[in-house]
């Protein structure tokens, strides 16, 4: 045992006071029972104690059922208060013409609601809002009283509109964001364009068209957001990728698209016709440069047109395209060894098939010509001559061979496969008519590739009126190079071309469609018009119409002009060469294709009696 | 140490030595047996400990503090470029779409009609590289053709009628 032990033994000193007895602690506890109940310290503690315990075993109740047994209902519910999911709308894509110029684009825009419930007095902010928005005030008035607890009163506002619209301070009206289409062209190409409908969906044209492409598909995101609705970072993030819309190129070119509209609507004006159509073509590629109807809309407000200016006449209407069909036949006979350029050929005043009998519109100089002076001159009995030498199969296959009866394939909503009955069909005298363009209906487009193929050589391309799709990247994603078809040689072509040549020679329908220095090579047409209700030819209704195509030796524009009851004058080469003249000369000097100056070989077109 | 159960008393005095007597001590209760007390460990004192432990879990905390307001920080600008971001692409859209209408081809050919223009004629081609000039060029006559009206609006009186009608 150390010191240290023994220092801490205490022993009891002598001066420790004796302890209490026993009976004097039991006494004063007696004394404390009687006073209080809960005098003792552990039955204060122990009452203590049990409250306490009382309100955790209740804490720890609803704990385990907050966190045990209703746990999915309490979670879901916090975290829909919590997460949200926003839509990530895909932006649809432009539409450009050839050189990246936009035709259709989609702005921000704003939309102004209501509540109809929360308006307080619908005709006073009616008034209110009828200047700002540019809705009449009782139809305002009449949307902002319906039963209904949403309502759009204007759509496609531009910011500060709606600013001025929120300044007012309106209980109940709401400014909500939403997109709007563009067409900055106005009526440019409307017709091949097309619109959307206020939700954005197309309605017409590439538009339409294309409709899934340019549209995209929605994405969404969906996060933790705080009160103020800014999302929480380390929270829960989700995102469902967006597919932005592609943009679309056409083919159009903007300013030759331009300038066939205006060309052929001063012409119209001038003639007081009906309707008109201008299709340029580039023949090498099949693309569509310029594809003009009139009259047209401005894509801007489709609701403000009526529907027939809202067709694509030159895709959808058809007609009988009359002495430009000419060219089929003869490229037919030529094919078929019928007849050479220099075969003479009888044109008599008069000829008959079946039950008809044909004349042509100007009797003919010489009572013979050669098959160059059949065509140059349009001669229709010569034609028909001849056609009958073909037969009526072989004529058909070839028209069918230069698209007729069957859709270009250009892709565009509304196209018409034209009428074209086959051979086994053909009443007595379409025997006659067909060869010379009449009793068989076509497109303006359809009439269009039937030359661009003569200025391709023999080769048909399916027109087109799509480059390609563009990413938001910017690249250009070409279109499926369209289908091709040999239809006459080459060789054959290349006569053709010179029989068309004379055409805009002296004696030639359409001197009005000579180009100074250029060489031009095509058909005129005076064709009649059918009705379509009654099936019968409308008393001097005619098309006028011209195809023709420059630098004739080496082929780079076609250019098609179709106009409908002009009342001035009824011959193409009176009312349809002057705008292929400044169609033409416009697309070629835009082309930067400059003037040959070369002379087209002189050819017999007449047969001297006196040999 | 194995401390034995009773402390030994204390060495008797050797007889050889004696005292006076001493007076003989009251009779006291029987002693309550003596226990070696084990001697409790030596305790570090308490509160550096603490003060550690709380300095750990304050720096803890002001560290966590500081990370959630920086990536807050960012949030919050985050939102606030997005929000101005979205209102410039508007802006910009807007002035790209007046363009876009401000150059589309009726639109400059109705202000160059209206500086007294006439659309050119049939141009000069200058062929490269000998330098050929090729064309006769446009005519110095006027020629009323190419008086282009910008309007290509046309309707037919049919057409004029369903226009104007309420």
């Amino acid at each position: 045992m150390t010191e240290r032990d023994r220092r801490r033994i205490r022993r009891p000193a002598q001066s420790d006071p004796v302890p209490r007895p026993q009976s004097l602690a039991r006494r004063q506890a007696r004394r404390s029972r009687r006073r209080v109940p809960l005098g003792q310290p552990s039955r204060r503690l122990g009452v203590g104690l049990a409250a306490v315990l009382a309100l955790l075993a209740l804490l720890a109740g609803r704990l385990v059922q907050l966190q045990g047994l209703d746990t999915q209902a309490f979670a879901l519910k916090a975290e829909e208060e919590r997460v949200r999911t926003v839509a990530l709308t895909a932006s649809r894509g432009d539409i450009l013409d050839r050189d990246g110029h936009r035709l259709a684009v989609t702005v921000a825009a704003k939309a102004v609601t209501a509540d109809p419930e929360l308006i307080r007095d619908p005709t006073a902010a009616a008034q209110q809002l009828s200047p700002l928005v540019g809705v009449p005030v009782p139809e305002l008035a009449e949307r902002l009283g319906r039963a209904s607890r949403f309502v759009y009163l204007a759509r496609g506002l531009e910011a500060a509109a709606a600013e001025q619209v929120r300044a007012l301070g309106i209980a109940g009206v709401f400014i909500v964001s939403e997109s709007r289409r563009v067409h900055p062209g106005g009526e440019l190409a409307a017709n091949v364009v097309g619109f959307t409908s206020q939700d954005g969906g197309g309605q017409a044209g590439v538009e339409l068209a294309f409709d899934e492409l340019l549209t995209g598909r929605d994405g969404s995101r969906t996060m933790e957001v705080d009160s103020e609705g800014r999302p929480i970072p380390s929270g829960i993030s989700r995102v469902a990728e967006v597919v932005e819309g592609r943009s679309v190129s056409l083919t159009i070119d903007r300013d030759l698209q331009w300038r066939a509209q205006e060309a052929l609507a001063a012409q119209l004006k001038a003639t007081r016709a009906e309707q008109g159509s201008v299709t340029v073509m580039d023949p090498r590629t099949g693309e569509v440069l310029a594809m003009a109807t009139a009259p047209t809309f401005d894509a801007n407000a489709p609701g403000l047109s009526s529907a027939p200016e809202r067709v694509n006449t030159s895709i959808s209407n058809v007609f009988e395209p009359g002495s430009v069909n000419k060219v089929i036949t003869a490229a037919a006979a030529l094919e078929e060894g019928v007849v050479t350029p220099d075969s003479v050929i009888d044109v008599p005043l008069g000829f008959r098939v079946s039950d008809k009998v044909f004349r042509d519109a100007h009797p003919p100089k010489t009572p013979q010509l050669t098959f160059n002076g059949v065509i140059a001159t349009s001669s229709n009995v010569g034609t028909i001559t001849v056609a009958q030498r073909l037969g009526d199969q072989r004529l058909y296959d070839y028209l069918r061979a230069f698209g007729f009866g069957s859709k270009t394939g250009i892709g565009l909503p509304g196209e018409s496969r034209g009428i074209l009955a086959e051979p086994q069909d053909w009443w007595g005298s379409q025997s006659g008519t067909i060869p010379i363009g009449q009793g068989v209906s076509a497109t303006a487009l359809q009439a269009t590739s039937v030359y661009a193929t003569i200025a391709n050589g023999g080769v048909r391309i399916a027109p087109t009126v799509v480059r390609g799709t563009l990413g938001s990247d910017g690249q250009l994603q070409p279109a499926d190079a369209p289908e091709t078809r040999r239809v006459i040689s080459e060789d054959n072509t290349r006569k053709l071309i010179h029989m068309l040549e004379a055409a805009t020679g002296d004696e030639g329908t359409a001197p009005e469609a000579r180009i100074d220095g250029y060489r031009v090579a095509g058909k005129t047409g005076t064709a009649r018009r059918v009705d379509p209700e009654t099936g019968r030819y409308i008393r001097g209704d005619y098309t006028a119409s011209f195809i023709g195509f420059a630098p004739a030796e080496a082929p780079r524009l076609v250019v098609q002009v179709s106009i409908d009851n002009p009342r001035t004058a009824i011959y193409g080469g009176a009312v349809a060469a002057p705008v292929f003249r400044d169609v033409m000369a416009f697309g070629l000097a835009k082309a930067k294709v400059g003037p040959t100056n070369t002379k087209a070989p002189p050819l017999e077109l007449f047969v001297n009696p006196d040999r | 140490m194995t401390a034995p159960a009773r402390a030994p008393l204390p060495q008797a005095v050797p007889r050889a030595v004696q005292p006076q007597r001493l007076p003989v001590p009251r009779p006291r209760p029987p002693r309550p047996p003596l226990q070696l007390v084990r001697p409790r460990p030596a305790r570090p004192a308490r509160t550096p400990f603490v003060v550690v432990l709380l300095a750990v879990g304050g720096l803890g905390l002001l560290t966590l503090l500081l990370l959630n307001t920086v990536v807050a920080q960012d949030a919050f600008r985050l939102y606030a470029l997005q929000t101005s971001g979205v209102a410039l692409n508007e802006q910009e859209q807007q002035l790209q779409k007046e363009v876009d209408i401000e150059e589309s081809p009726a639109r400059l050919a109705e202000r160059a009609r209206r500086l007294g223009m006439v659309a050119g004629g049939d141009p000069l081609f200058l062929q490269l590289p000998d330098g050929r000039v090729l064309g006769d060029g446009p005519s110095m006559e006027r020629d009323a053709r190419l008086d282009i009206d910008p309007q290509v609006t046309y309707r037919t009186d049919a057409q004029q009628r369903w226009q104007e009608a309420p």
